[in-house]
């Protein structure tokens, strides 16, 4: 039971499906009951149904994410588990691209977006894959931007 | 938004302007970011990104350089043997640790074992890179993967003033075999400038600058090359099979050097370990580099449109302008000459070739003794019979090499050898008066009178050339002379453009300050369009 308990933890935590989104911590888990001899092979298999919090990004959803990466073409922040693009177009356009800052940042009179900054983005758009999640976010509407 | 998004930016199939999800629709692929591989831009987008970055370079008047980091800046081992060394630095001759840095990495070793990496700065490599972060953007491009090259960078760059977040690794640029300049700039390379220790790779570039490989701890190697090298000037690169086997690969061989310890191994032999030549390559590169930088904006002030592609390939062909040459044991017999190495070395790098042997012959590059060229030149004693080691380092270091050390044996040097290097080495004070030069040309032209300090053999040849150059002006002539004039009222900044793009870089280098090189540009044409005409 601990060895199925633990299985389970290592297998789906930080996981991400397409179906549920990222699988952020198992709650709780039920009794998986006795498993089935799968013939020929030895192993054996149990069907375990557990809860579990999970993240699952929505179109127009409004999140605060952490910037991981600035380029000339956007900059990218983590939110959770989740990284969400946010290109150049999408940012406002007094916020210009800086390459000589170092680290090169965008940067308008009195926002200064760089890695380490903490942002808040409403995203645009996902796309769920088998396994990973892709989100694009913008700045560019009223009070989205820098968090001070 | 009225108009339809034309996606011009997408992240992973998902357009990164309006979140659609355009996997199926718009296939767009160029790759322009230097980290996220998954990136991918139109090709509209990448010009207007590409104008804009080109904007911001030409505004703090700089240039992209694409810095390597192998061999080039750097030379590391993950041999333990260097371990001991830093613990007993008596081992070693004195002052060979100094600048050896070491760090640790846990990704790729197959026994879950971290590695100690030693890497070595190639001398002078801090004050290279911060002289050259005036004049260039600088981008490292490299075949480690990316936490090596984070680590590297961390280590000469730890403020990250340099590079900043420039690094672009094996992990990202999707091949373990080759480098394309085109990952980087897909649309405009004009302002690029590689440096490099293999120009295969890069597929022989024109944008790149060929530097001889640091290899400090002998016998290491590039530890990230794609497959064994093989070491000619122009290596040729060696197809690799799949990514997964090519890890595998460098894995096993990572774990190969650090179990085997090859420097270990040489040390008992009483072999040479570490490398005490003096190392100058990064300040004749500085020197190169600050050339190329200083050619461009002269160019560019003067309201032209310059192209770094065609300024370091005229560079090279200055270096051994003037030299005619005649290969000798080099090519197998019925083999085409075009086909070989040195043949297009020596090509590129300005030198006429010739198949038979006749006066005009300055060098005879030959591969051994005994052969008929050699003993016909050595009849003559007018050429300098070289090994071909000659013609390569010359070229690796864009210089016309003193043949004393290249000499095929005592005999080979001649009696009156002929004068080609008073082209690079006497210092033409007489061009840099440019008012004159005008005059100056005419008289080149009609008496050849530049050519006068050349022994005796040059002289008759010499009378052939003005016997021939004094018919009837042929088109490349009058081009010459509309040339001229242009040249001496070089202060006006908008200048007349011929087709030839050699002209046009002749007639600007004038702007550029007095170096070597630059010194040597003026002669060149003048050079090749008498050729032309003979």
């Amino acid at each position: 039971m601990d060895y199925i308990n633990s299985k389970l933890f290592a297998d789906v935590e930080g996981t991400c499906t397409g179906r549920y989104g990222y699988i952020i911590a198992v709650l709780s888990i039920s009794d998986p009951g006795s498993g089935t001899v799968i013939p020929g092979v030895g192993t054996a298999e149990f069907v375990v149904k557990y809860t579990a919090i999970v993240y699952k990004p929505f179109k127009g959803e409004v999140v605060d994410g952490k910037v991981a990466n600035v380029n000339k073409m956007g900059f990218f922040a983590d939110v959770g588990p989740l990284q969400v693009f946010v290109s150049s177009h999408l940012i406002p356009q007094d916020i210009k691209f800086d390459p000589s800052a170092t680290p090169p940042c965008f940067s308008s009179e009195d926002q200064v977006i760089e890695r380490g900054s903490k942002v808040r983005l409403k995203v645009v758009g996902t796309r769920v894959d088998a396994t990973e999640i892709f989100a694009i976010g913008t700045i560019k509407e009223d009070y989205l931007g820098v968090l001070d | 938004m009225s108009d339809p998004c034309t996606h011009p930016v997408q992240l992973a199939g998902l357009c990164a302007v309006c979140g659609i999800d355009i996997t199926s629709t718009v296939n767009n692929s160029l790759h322009i970011s230097h980290s996220t591989a998954n990136l991918t831009v139109t090709y509209d987008e990448a010009k207007r990104i590409s104008t804009r970055s080109k904007h911001s370079l030409l505004k703090s008047s700089k240039l992209s350089l694409i810095v390597d980091l192998d061999q080039t800046v750097i030379h590391a081992t993950v041999d333990p043997t260097v371990q001991s060394w830093l613990d007993d630095p008596s081992l070693v001759y004195p002052g060979a640790l100094d600048d050896i840095h070491k760090f640790k990495l846990d990704d790729f070793t197959p026994l879950n074992q971290s590695c100690s990496y030693f890497v070595k700065f190639r001398p002078g490599l801090i004050d290279f890179l911060h002289e050259l972060n005036h004049l260039y953007e600088l981008h490292v491009y490299t075949m480690g993967t990316k936490s090596y090259a984070a680590a590297v960078c961390q280590l000469i760059d730890p403020t990250g003033s340099l590079f900043s977040e420039r690094i672009l690794t094996r992990d990202d640029s999707g091949s373990f075999t080759s480098k394309s300049l085109l990952r980087l700039f897909p649309t405009d390379t004009s302002m690029c400038v590689i440096i490099d220790d293999r120009a295969d790779v890069w597929s022989d570039s024109p944008n790149l600058v060929k530097c001889n490989p640091f290899e400090f701890f002998v016998g290491i190697g590039d530890i990230n090359a794609g497959e064994e090298e093989v070491h000619f000037d122009e290596e040729v690169g060696e197809k690799g099979g799949e990514d997964s086997d090519h890890r595998d690969h460098h894995n096993l061989s990572l774990s190969q050097q650090a179990n085997q310890r090859p420097l270990a191994q040489r040390q008992r032999e009483h072999r040479q370990l570490l490398s005490r030549t003096p190392d100058a390559e990064l300040p004749r590169l500085l020197r190169i580099l600050r050339q190329i930088h200083s050619t461009y904006y002269t160019y560019r002030n003067a309201g032209d449109d310059p192209d770094v592609a065609e300024i370091i390939p005229h560079m090279q062909r200055l270096v051994l302008r003037g030299v005619h040459l005649l290969f000798s044991a080099v090519v197998p017999l019925g083999a085409h000459i075009e086909h070989s190495p040195l043949y297009h070395l020596a090509v590129r790098y300005g030198a006429q070739v010739h198949t038979t042997y006749s006066s005009a012959i300055t060098h005879v590059v030959a591969a051994k003794k005994g052969t008929a060229k050699v003993d016909e030149a050595r009849r003559e004693d007018v050429a300098h019979v070289v090994t071909p080691q000659w013609l390569i380092d010359s070229c690796n270091l864009w210089e016309c090499r003193k043949e004393d050390s290249y000499y095929l044996d005592s005999h080979s040097r001649p009696k009156w050898p002929k004068q080609v290097q008073s082209f690079n080495d006497k210092p033409t004070t007489d061009h840099v008066d440019w008012d004159t030069a005008d005059q100056e040309l005419e008289d080149f032209l009609n008496e050849d009178s530049a050519e006068e300090e050349k022994g005796e053999e040059v002289k008759e040849n010499t009378k052939k050339r003005s016997r021939k150059s004094s018919t009837p002006p042929s088109i490349d002539e009058q081009d010459l002379h509309s040339h001229t004039n242009n040249q001496s009222n070089s202060d006006t900044p908008k200048r007349h453009r011929t087709d030839n793009t050699s002209d046009d870089l002749d007639s600007l280098d004038k702007d550029t300050p007095s170096d070597n090189h630059s010194d040597s540009f003026d002669d060149f044409d003048f050079a090749n369009q008498l050729d032309g005409v003979i």
